[in-house]
Formats: C-alpha cells, sequence, structure tokens
C-alpha cells in the first residue's frame, strides 16, 4: 500500500488491460509521479482499492485524487467515487487522444514512440490539473 | 474440473508496484504463445464495476489469475463475485524462485522481460492443461 503524506496528490490511472489508452494512462501516471512530480504525487493500486481495502480507501478519502481513464467505462473514476475519495479531476485518455489522432500508438504492451508521446501529452495534462489543484487548495 | 472451451487470463495490472506491470505482460505473451481464441481476458476494475457479461463468465469459465504481490488482488476479486479461480500465479513468489526481477514500472529490464516469459510459460501450461481437459470431457 502507498505511504502518502497529506499534501501529495494521488493519481489513479486504470491500467486497462484490453486497450493500449489503458497502458497510456498507466504510463503517464508514472511519469508524474516518478519523474516529474515525485514529492508532491503518488499513485495507488485500482484493483486493491476497488476490492475495498480499507488503508488504500483512507488513502483516497484522505487526499486529492486525478482519476485517469481510458476507455468510457471510467473505472478509476468511478473506483474513487464508490470509495468517498477526493476525487479532484478526471481526465480521459481516449478523449484526449481525439486531438492527437494523427499518432500512431503500437500495442497494449509496447506503447511505441508515438504512444509514449501521448503519455507525455496526458502527463502534461495531469500536471495542469495539480497546478488547479494546488491553487484551488492553497498547498 | 470444467467443460468450458474458453479460458479466461485476468491479471491484477497493480499500479503501485514494478510486478503489477510483469501481470499485465505476461498476459499479453499467454496470449501470443497460444494464438488462440480459446482465451480471454478482462479489465479488473471493469470486472469490478460492475459489468455483468465479465462477472457471469467466471461463474462458467474457469479462469487463471496473475498476481503482483501476495495481496492477491485478482483472486480476491473474482471469489467476490462467485468466481473460483483454478490456478494463481504470484509474481513476486516466482521473483524468489528465480531471483529475477524488474527494473521499474515503466520498463521491466533484461531480468524483468525474462522474468515475464517464464511466468508465461507457467500459466500457458496451465491453460492448456485446462483446455485439455474440457477436450476430454467434450470428446
Amino acid at each position: 500500500m502507498a505511504e502518502n503524506s497529506e499534501n501529495k496528490i494521488l493519481i489513479i490511472p486504470c491500467s486497462g488491460i484490453g486497450k493500449p489508452s489503458g497502458t497510456i494512462s498507466r504510463t503517464a501516471t508514472y511519469y508524474v509521479v516518478e519523474d516529474l512530480l515525485p514529492k508532491k504525487t503518488n499513485t495507488a493500486c485500482l484493483a486493491l482499492l476497488v476490492i475495498g481495502d480499507e488503508k488504500t480507501r483512507q488513502l483516497v478519502q484522505q487526499s486529492p485524487v486525478i482519476a485517469i481513464d481510458g476507455c468510457p467505462a471510467k473505472c478509476a473514476t468511478k473506483g474513487v467515487q464508490a470509495s468517498n475519495g477526493q476525487l479532484a479531476a478526471s481526465l480521459n485518455v481516449m478523449q484526449l487522444y481525439r486531438e492527437h489522432i494523427d499518432l500512431e500508438v503500437k500495442s497494449v504492451v509496447d506503447l511505441g514512440p508515438e504512444g509514449e508521446k501521448m503519455a507525455r501529452i496526458v502527463a502534461g495534462k495531469i500536471l495542469e490539473e495539480i497546478k488547479k489543484i494546488r491553487r484551488e487548495r492553497n498547498v | 474440473m470444467s467443460k468450458s472451451k474458453l479460458v479466461g487470463v485476468v491479471a491484477c495490472s497493480g499500479e503501485e508496484i514494478p510486478e503489477g506491470t510483469v501481470t499485465r505482460v505476461v498476459v499479453w505473451k499467454v496470449f501470443g504463445r497460444l494464438m488462440s481464441s480459446k482465451i480471454v481476458t478482462t479489465c479488473l476494475p471493469l470486472f469490478l464495476a460492475g459489468q455483468q457479461q465479465e462477472r457471469e463468465f467466471v461463474w462458467t469459465h474457469p479462469t487463471v489469475t496473475i498476481e503482483g504481490c501476495e495481496k492477491r488482488c485478482a483472486e480476491r476479486a473474482l471469489r467476490m463475485f462467485g468466481g473460483d479461480p483454478r490456478a494463481t500465479f504470484v509474481v513476486t513468489d516466482i521473483e524468489k524462485e528465480t531471483g529475477l526481477t524488474p527494473r521499474s514500472r515503466i520498463y521491466l529490464g533484461e531480468k524483468g522481460e525474462k522474468l515475464a516469459n517464464i511466468i508465461s510459460q507457467k500459466i500457458t501450461n496451465e491453460v492448456e492443461k485446462i483446455l485439455s481437459e474440457a477436450d476430454r470431457i467434450n470428446e
């Protein structure tokens, strides 16, 4: 289970396994929590949250959460909402991809250079949401 | 024993740990090894979000789960909704057996890829065993 100080923003991707957009949501999350803002962000296992793990539920209730969904089923958003989490923002990779339809994403396992580029675009959108949250909450 | 001609392979996809990424890669390697229309997978959060079709599948078909850690979220999720996995593989256990660990959550690295290959072979063997049992029953 992820350790989280109260100021850290949680980013929870859907990690859907049937579509590359799930992998994009996951990769974009790692770009932010590992490379761009490791001290200000964290992630948690969505599966652990949705099976009702108490510590993970507490985590999403105590921290602002950005859900990154891979498709219209919105599993990450729904998982946070069902756990009474502090859903601060939801991004949908499919929706964002519509503006970058020229990018050729390779596969679920290997996004390829253009899929990774799409993941960086999603990471940029996550950073914008983080700025908004920090401005609104004065943190 | 099941006479089903279809087997489900379900990964936890745990976002917090590199082993979660291994579970995803393993699923696709199993698909690649078998090249069969007799195996299917599903997004675990989608299953938990209440998609009736996915839930009915685990009542009527044998499943194999692949877990990143000892929390065994995929197995627990399936059992929550009446499923009974035929086999469960835990990546951290196989890491101990083989001494192989993935490099990071984004890139498995050479050892992580080797680990994923070993696990995918184990699961492929299990799926083939289940399918051959079903063939015998259906004869």
